[in-house]
């Protein structure tokens, strides 16, 4: 079943012209994509385990993938064998309908949640919210674009867009609406003082706590998830409730699995060994223990997975969300995440959106967002060819009619006419002739269609007098018979 | 296009090994990449689609492979041919007489790095030539050229050439006297660019570089004459 | 020691303080405080009382000061209650075997003569350890093994050691013996598979701990102690 992902917002002419027109966010997109990547390099130069690592992981993931079902079922066993539920999620509604049950039954008024795309790929916090729920985004970023009203910029550092002065004045609207003191300042740890103790507060009040997860084992029925800052932990430990909502493609078979994947999102997404913060839950409290969820609730979500299994775009869903194909990606670092109009942004959002979303929900990524330059392909620790799965959704594309017309035209006659010696001549001189009325100071400034979005923007030289062929025609004698 | 590419150099030698017979020089890393990376899958899946047999879909993969065995990018083939010769190394000066190496900047494009995996070749050809290349700052991202992306997103484009452009700046102020790359989609690219915000800096292909360096030629005036002239009449030898 | 060490167990035993050695840079090298202590229980003492100041007050007297600390048997013989006691500062224990398991029913008996001499004597509530905790200054607990190469503690969930006090209070004090350091992450997953293997489950949760707490969140510039602990301490030391 195809899965739904929140529509886009804004058209791609809409959310393209805001970004290219917004200097601060432009550059400071620059600074964290530069110095994530260079950390990761970094990171890696130091520590060839971590390599060795990384390529036992590709294997392990791809195995995992071949045999989803099974390991789905032996998780589930396992995990309700600790006393933890688990719930098989088609689909958005799903979930909502879920969480929102577990909510009525323990009477949850507040929520509190850690990071998940998954959640925000389901819009979960809308859907709570209008059942009367109160839902708090505890990562530092999500919780300061969750004031913002805006979506994520980046998958790992989704506020990077936001300069420290535009944090500030976030935080010092909450603080008027909540009636306490804002920020002393806007250094980095004013800041972060103020927003640990608002979500402080959150935590300790929260009945529920919604968490993602980076992986699952099968073998125990583990949840993984690794995190920073720590509200990963505070959102699974303080509320008696936990539901963690994952995608069925962060299944692994086993903890030798596990081992080799374990360290690769923080070695490619920050350039760390380890994440701060590596948590193992399986399964609620056990009896005698003070602390932690009385109930543990895994919802597995499919949302258009499922249907993936088994295509040429099976790898896809061995993406750890580590950020680092964004990182180096030209279009990323120029029209930041925002543009992509989808919580998956850069080249992983170029391809899993219209993979998950359908094609119609997302057209304009594959072809408008990417330069085909490769270098998402030469990062991608998990080796998932997001340059052939690009080009594969604009052949599906053509195939399906869904270009201009005008621009299939194009196309179609420029391929017909250069496909013989003849056909190539003629419109040489053809364009040759035609040019004159778009010279200008000995450059080419203006063109007709297609060609015009050159001339948009760049000045190109005039087609030569003569082509190389006639040049060497008129210049060398014939090699036979001379 | 690319069957018509492939026939044209298709001699229909099917034994003997590709260095046998003469490579087939590429002028621009992506035209390379094409050639060696893209063509035997695009022309075997395009028999098909047009519903030839698969033996005949198989047909045009290998004469399309047995085209890639030869093609070469033009820095690769230079640098195999150790050229140029040390005629290049006396001419490369910044003064004419002088002693210090040319500065050059060089730029590397997409598929060449990648695909190729070809970075090292222009610039020790360069250094043959008796320049000096160093790589601009972020050398690895993409000047924006893209192929069609260039023409359906012309806005994003730009920015990219002007990020690219940027660097060049640093490069300039640096002292560098030209801008060198193997790939005529980038100096288009970037050349366009430039143009179009109204300055003014030489870019050369590599060929353009190495042709002038045999000439001992490649001086600061001599390469600016070089990339302002519009139509290189190769008579004027 | 009563016999000279071989030649093997002081190979064993250089190995063992590269390890160490290994292990402390990687945690100061993640904003973390470490301690080596060579001269047993009484100096390890000492150094949690130095450690304490430091992490709490930046070097301070503390005159006041909140401990919540884990009373398992493997921390008896350093008599934390005494030593906090000493200090004047407040110790608030966490429930160990049968009192956790009074307080988790909510019962709220006298103490039984503990296994922790000097132990506080009353139970606590769970939600009383909550708001306890949140208001701690120090937690203090062992752990289960560290990692050298990665600057890591790995701490198991049971009734006895809980989560709160390496998660709320304001610091983190771990005590760690030498023996307990390997080398990479996964030989540390292989001592969990073993105890998975021995109790025939694995802990509610498993918490890997590398450092204070963390965040670039803003303008990409490093904010530490966002959630977690602001400060993250560990002794290495036998005691």
């Amino acid at each position: 079943m195809p899965g739904e992902l929140p529509p886009a917002g804004a058209t791609w002419s809409e959310r393209r012209r805001r970004a290219l027109a917004d200097p601060a966010m432009r550059a400071a997109v620059a600074k964290s994509t530069r110095s994530l990547a260079a950390k990761k390099e970094a990171a890696f130069a130091a520590y060839p385990a971590g390599e060795t690592m990384r390529t036992r992981a590709v294997i392990a993931r791809r195995s995992s993938l071949a045999r989803v079902d099974a390991l789905l079922d032996e998780l589930t066993r396992r995990v309700e064998a600790r006393g933890g539920h688990v719930s098989r999620a088609a689909g958005p509604a799903d979930v909502g309908r879920y969480v929102l049950d577990v909510a009525r039954r323990r009477g949850v008024g507040r929520v509190v949640k850690s990071k998940s795309m998954a959640t925000e790929e389901i819009g979960l916090n809308e859907q709570l919210e209008t059942a009367g729920l109160h839902v708090r985004e505890t990562d530092l970023g999500e919780y300061i674009i969750q004031l913002a009203g805006e979506r994520p910029a980046h998958i790992l550092v989704p506020a990077s867009h936001k300069t420290r002065q535009q944090v500030r004045a976030l935080f010092d609207e909450e603080a008027a609406r909540c009636a306490v003191d804002p920020p002393t300042g806007d250094a980095t740890p004013e800041l972060t003082v103020f927003a640990r103790r608002q979500l402080r507060e959150d935590f300790l009040a929260a009945d529920m706590g919604i968490s993602g997860g980076n992986f699952l084992v099968a073998e125990t029925g583990t949840l993984v998830l690794i995190t920073n800052e720590g509200n990963g932990r505070m959102t699974t430990s303080l509320p008696r409730v936990h539901i963690a909502v994952v995608g069925i493609d962060k299944i692994v078979a086993t903890w030798a699995d596990l081992a080799d994947l374990l360290q690769q999102p923080a070695l490619s997404g920050t350039g760390q060994r380890l994440s701060t913060y590596t948590t193992f839950i399986t399964g609620p409290r056990r009896e005698g223990e003070l602390d932690g969820p009385e109930e543990f609730h895994l919802v597995l979500l499919d949302n258009g997975r499922h249907e993936l299994l088994g295509t040429e775009f099976v790898d896809i869903l061995a993406c750890i969300r580590c950020g680092a194909c964004l990182n180096v990606c030209p279009v990323f670092r120029t029209i930041g995440g925002q543009a992509y109009g989808s919580m998956y942004s850069g080249p992983i959002g170029v391809v899993l959106t219209p993979l998950l979303g359908g094609l119609e929900r997302a057209p304009e990524l594959p072809k408008s967002a990417c330069a085909l330059c490769y270098a998402c392909a030469d990062a991608c620790p998990m080796e998932i060819d997001l340059p052939r799965h690009i080009l594969a959704l604009r052949r599906t594309e053509v195939e399906r009619g869904m270009e201009p017309w005008s621009d299939r035209l194009t196309f179609e006659l420029w391929g017909r006419f250069w496909a013989n010696p003849a056909g190539f001549r003629f419109t040489g001189r053809i364009a040759r002739l035609g040019q004159r009325v778009y010279v200008r100071d000995g450059r080419l400034k203006g063109a007709p269609g297609l060609v015009g979005g050159w001339t948009a923007t760049r000045n190109a030289p005039p087609l030569a007098r003569e082509s190389f062929h006639e040049w060497w025609a008129r210049r060398r004698a014939p090699r036979t018979g001379s | 296009m690319a069957r018509q590419l492939v026939r044209a150099f298709d001699d229909g030698a099917t034994d003997g090994s590709p260095a046998e017979r003469p490579p087939v020089i590429a002028l621009s890393g992506s035209c390379a990449a094409m050639i060696k990376h893209e063509m035997p899958e695009l022309l075997e899946r395009d028999a098909l689609q047009r519903g030839r047999t698969p033996a005949t879909a198989t047909r045009w993969r290998r004469r399309a492979e047995a085209l890639a065995d030869r093609a070469v990018e033009l820095s690769e083939w230079l640098d195999r041919q150790d050229a140029p010769g040390p005629a290049g190394v006396e001419a490369a000066r910044a003064e004419p007489g002088g002693s210090a190496p040319l500065k050059v900047a060089s730029h590397t494009g997409c598929h060449m790095r990648r695909l190729l995996g070809v970075t090292e070749p222009p610039l020790r050809v360069l250094r043959r030539a008796g320049a000096e290349p160093t790589e601009l700052v972020d050398a690895e991202q993409c000047c924006g050229f893209g192929g069609s992306f260039g023409l359906l997103e012309p806005d994003i484009s730009a920015a990219m050439a002007d990020a690219k452009l940027a660097s060049l700046a640093t490069a300039r102020r640096d002292g560098v006297a030209c801008l060198v790359s193997s790939d005529l989609g980038c100096l288009m690219q970037l050349g366009g660019r430039l143009d179009r915000r109204g300055d003014e800096f030489p870019m050369l292909h590599l060929a353009e570089a190495v042709d002038l360096a045999d000439r001992h030629r490649l001086t600061p005036a001599d390469i600016g004459r070089a990339a302002r002239s519009q139509e290189a009449d190769p008579d004027a030898r | 020691m009563t016999r000279k060490p071989s030649a093997g167990s002081l190979a064993e035993a250089s190995g063992r303080d590269a390890l160490v050695a290994e292990f402390v840079e990687s945690w100061r090298g993640l904003e973390g405080d470490a301690w080596i202590v060579r001269g047993g229980r009484d100096e390890v003492r000492r150094t949690i009382v130095e450690a304490a100041r430091i992490m709490v007050e930046d070097g301070g007297p503390a005159t006041s000061c909140r401990v919540l600390a884990w009373s398992t048997a493997d921390l008896a013989s350093l008599d934390l209650p005494g030593l906090l006691a000493q200090q004047g500062w407040e110790h608030v224990p966490w429930p160990t075997g049968a009192r956790a398991g009074e307080a988790a029913a909510g019962t709220n008996g006298a103490a039984a003569a503990g296994d922790v001499p000097g132990a506080e004597e009353v139970t606590r509530t769970q939600a009383e350890l909550v708001t306890l905790a949140a208001a701690s200054d120090l937690g203090i607990t062992t752990c289960a093994w560290a990692v050298a190469e990665t600057g890591t503690i790995a701490l198991y969930a049971t009734p006895a050691t809980g989560r709160l006090p390496s998660l709320l209070p304001t610091a983190h004090l771990a005590l760690v013996r030498p023996s307990q350091v390997v080398r990479t992450v996964p030989d540390g997953l292989r001592l969990l598979a073993e105890y998975m293997a021995r109790e025939g489950d694995p802990p509610s949760a498993v918490n890997l701990v590398s450092g204070p707490s963390r965040s670039a969140d803003i303008e990409g510039d490093l904010a530490v102690g966002v959630h977690g602990p602001r400060r993250a301490g560990v002794i290495i030391g036998e005691w």
